[in-house]
């Protein structure tokens, strides 16, 4: 065990030591990261796919007499067989049909997602809250005049707030229209501060987050490693 | 299926009034329906008691679903109608339902059965709304394509990060270091890939006419077929097949930080003078781009992953933002077809925007129909 | 055959992938359509394989100064795939328990140290954010720093608690939506440009 947690405990400071400079020791854990991810990516796609979604299923095919679904395994995988044509100079655009294969069908896949998840999902949710409520209620914005305060504030405000902010930053992204339109001239300034003020506090959500990762790090060479060794060699 | 509730309700009631006179109205009334818009995988069971909870307390269901053993089910009568979906699996499975009441005293009264088989729709009409707006998009980019190819101008805004490319290209050229180009850390399933591949052709095709070294480190293995080929083409059309060598665009790595780790070693060890981050990128954005910085490369960046962007903005000296990376490539290429569809995503964001104010402002009035016709994400 | 064919593949494949969501009769074609990709898919990990091993090769041939480095992966990459194979046959074996302590004590602590990293870099990405002085970078600034401190707000300090709710609640949530619509589009006008034959450039461009 101490032998193993040793070996992480250096890998991970080789790994550290980037941050002084480019040195051996990080170079020697890179290219081992490298290797190790390639080789373990390997055997996961022949254990994964070669074995559980070739192999498997075509003689479970053969033995159960689904030959539709064994003629689909068999060109599916002659498809992807395509591919090895990059290895001979000649053929070499015989890869091609394996690659628009891929393309067409994500692109014409990701058409229906993005459609969905992207635009309706998000548009809808710019009118509506989660609970069907309107965004733009006048009734918060008359809660608020008779009775001010700053909670009564933020229930009327912002949903307008976030309608509009959506909109400005839609109008932000126009490609066609000239700078000089009022329309884009009105909403650049107001689009790039909800922009900024977005991504800012983005940032420093994660910020904190990213922090703790090395804290967890220094915290198994701390905590659990150190323990280890002293225990080892003093008992 | 409001309406269908309130359908079978009536139909029930219109049903009671006259036999009511002479016999006893049904304990119950309930069928066995096809649910809209699925593949036959269930059916649904709609039961309204029209007895009293006093006088029947409870419903025995017998529920025979294809081959299955028959499953039997208490409903408690709470005055309620109940919805119950059947899990047939498939198409083409047969249900029966048999509905016994629970009488006061005890006793069993059968009520009928009420059977179907389970179909699957040829057209989910939930999503022909989609389906209708791409079919506008379609029309939109053909018409706007055929007067780009007329030759009508179409103007296209400046974008930052695009104009800088080609100094960024020639300050590589005169510091005599090399130019990185990592076209994301996705596959090809995510179309940003496909945006950056769009972006690499421009960007190789004047590496090779200024002769500056060139290095494409990609992550995902079709991913480098693709960038290869598209390396290859570039150099081709700039006069430089000598130039090109299969090498430029390589497989780095596979995983997400081997990769980052071997592409900023290969950085600290090459200086590049430019570094493209374009494509879909997720925690790994941040360590490429300061590694980036640190070998005091220009940074050109661009993703449409908004967690990244925030990263990107603080890191880089130009970032393409979200939709900007889409509209690259006709930007630097300057094609009529492609600035066409530019145009015609732009008029069809307009629409977008029309019918989202259209929205807002019918909810602001209590009517709902502008939201539950187009805006149902519902499928 | 070398173009119309790969063009017109793009295109039928383009609408079975949208006709299997829109379908509803063809939902279980999905999944053949689905294993079919990652069928097709992992024949590609050969050419990855042999570009990276390419890669190696041209520094050991070039007696590149780091070329001991390119041994170092080639043999971790055969050395793991070997077990990992063997363990494949042999479970229970003690290749399938070295794979998985290979697993556990080199690729699991090098991920999480490179991760970790981060927490270096985004202080200097901070820092220089920090230096530039754009009013768009200050306010890019003040959200972020008003967020690390909301985050981790106490006693007096609630208040910025407060501020980072309305901050991710409001401005953030309109950013990025607005950005999401926007990046849909994208995604859907560039999809059509591929399904119908517009875009080309994965087929390596030109004509």
């Amino acid at each position: 065990m101490l032998f193993w947690y040793t070996v992480a405990v250096l890998l991970s400071l080789a790994i550290f030591s980037f941050l002084w400079k480019d040195n051996p020791l990080y170079k020697f854990a890179e290219h081992l990261f490298v290797g190790t991810m390639v080789g373990y990516t390997i055997v996961m796609v022949f254990s994964q796919i070669i074995m559980r979604k070739i192999v498997d299923p075509i003689t479970l095919a053969v033995h159960n007499h689904q030959y539709l679904n064994l003629i689909s395994l068999i060109i599916a995988t002659l498809i992807g067989l395509l591919y090895l044509s990059r290895f001979s100079q000649k053929a070499q655009w015989v890869s091609r049909y394996p690659i628009s294969i891929t393309v067409g069908f994500w692109s014409g896949y990701a058409i229906v997602t993005s459609f969905k998840t992207n635009i309706l999902t998000q548009v809808r949710g710019t009118v509506v809250d989660d609970m069907g409520a309107p965004l733009l209620n006048g009734e918060l914005l008359g809660d608020f005049i008779k009775s001010p305060s700053w909670s009564s504030l933020d229930l009327a405000v912002s949903g307008p707030l976030l309608v509009f902010g959506v909109i400005v930053v839609l109008i932000y992204f126009f490609f066609s229209i000239k700078n000089e339109n009022p329309m884009v001239r009105f909403a650049n300034k107001p689009a790039l501060l909800y922009l900024m003020l977005g991504f800012g506090a983005s940032f420093g959500y994660t910020f904190m987050g990213r922090i703790s990762l090395f804290i967890g790090r220094m915290n198994f060479i701390f905590n659990e490693w150190w323990p280890l060794l002293k225990q080892t060699i003093g008992g | 299926m409001k309406t269908k509730k309130i359908m079978i309700i009536l139909w029930a009631l219109l049903f009671c009034l006259p036999v009511a006179a002479e016999e006893r109205a049904p304990l119950a009334n309930f069928e066995l329906k096809d649910t809209p818009n699925n593949a036959g995988e269930q059916v649904e069971f709609l039961f309204v008691p029209a007895a009293s909870p006093e006088e029947v307390p409870e419903f025995l269901l017998h529920i025979a679903i294809g081959d299955e053993p028959v499953k039997e089910r208490r409903l408690v009568n709470a005055g309620k109608e109940i919805f119950l979906p059947l899990i047939t699996g498939e198409a083409g499975v047969p249900v029966e339902v048999r509905v016994e009441a629970v009488m006061d005293d005890g006793s069993l009264k059968n009520l009928g059965t009420s059977s179907l088989v389970s179909r699957g729709e040829w057209l989910n009409m939930n999503s022909m709304k989609a389906f209708i707006l791409g079919l506008l998009f379609i029309a939109l980019i053909i018409f706007y394509v055929g007067r780009a190819k007329k030759g009508k101008d179409l103007f296209i805004r400046k974008i930052p990060g695009l104009e800088a490319i080609d100094d960024a290209l020639g300050r590589a050229t005169e510091m005599g270091r090399p130019v990185f180009y990592v076209p994301g850390t996705s596959s090809m399933a995510d179309v940003a890939t496909l945006a950056s591949l769009n972006i690499l052709r421009p960007v190789a095709r004047q590496v090779a006419k200024y002769e500056t070294p060139f290095s494409v480190p990609v992550k995902d293995p079709i991913v480098v077929s693709v960038a290869q080929d598209v390396v290859k083409e570039a150099y081709m059309a700039a006069g430089r097949p000598d130039l090109y060598d299969d090498g430029i665009a390589y497989l780095a790595s596979m995983g997400q930080f081997d990769y980052s780790g071997a592409v900023s070693g290969s950085m600290m060890r090459e200086k590049p003078a430019t570094v493209f981050l374009l494509g879909m990128f997720y925690a790994e954005s941040l360590i490429l781009a300061e590694t980036a910085n640190s070998v005091g490369a220009i940074q050109i960046a661009g993703t449409d992953a908004s967690s990244q962007l925030p990263f990107f903005i603080a890191a880089c000296d130009y970032t393409l933002i979200g939709e900007e990376l889409y509209a690259a490539s006709a930007y630097m290429s300057r094609e009529p077809l492609l600035l066409g569809t530019l145009k015609a995503q732009d008029i069809l964001k307009g629409l977008l925007l029309l019918l989202f104010v259209t929205a807002i402002i019918f909810q602001l009035f209590g009517i709902d129909f502008v939201m539950d016709t187009f805006l149902k994400p519902e499928w | 055959m070398k173009r119309t064919l790969p063009l017109a593949l793009a295109f039928i494949f383009g609408l079975i992938g949208i006709a299997v969501q829109i379908v509803p009769a063809l939902k279980g074609f999905l999944n053949t359509m689905l294993d079919w990709m990652a069928i097709i898919g992992s024949f590609a990990l050969a050419l990855g394989v042999s570009s990276l091993t390419r890669h190696h090769m041209t520094k050991i041939r070039r007696k590149h100064k780091d070329m001991f480095f390119s041994y170092v992966t080639f043999v971790t990459m055969l050395f793991m795939m070997i077990i990992g194979l063997i363990g494949y046959f042999q479970p229970e074996s003690l290749y399938q328990r070295l794979f998985g302590n290979m697993y556990n004590y080199v690729r699991v602590p090098l991920d999480a140290s490179m991760f970790a990293l981060l927490a270096f870099f985004i202080t200097s990405a901070a820092y220089r954010a920090f230096r530039a002085r754009t009013w768009l970078a200050t306010v890019l600034l003040v959200a972020g720093v008003v967020v690390m401190m909301g985050r981790v707000a106490f006693g007096p300090f609630m208040i910025f608690n407060d501020i980072t709710a309305w901050l991710m609640k409001v401005p953030t949530t309109a950013a990025m939506r607005g950005l999401t619509i926007g990046i849909g589009l994208g995604i859907v006008a560039t999809s059509i440009k591929i399904v119908l034959g517009i875009e080309r450039s994965y087929l390596g461009g030109g004509e």
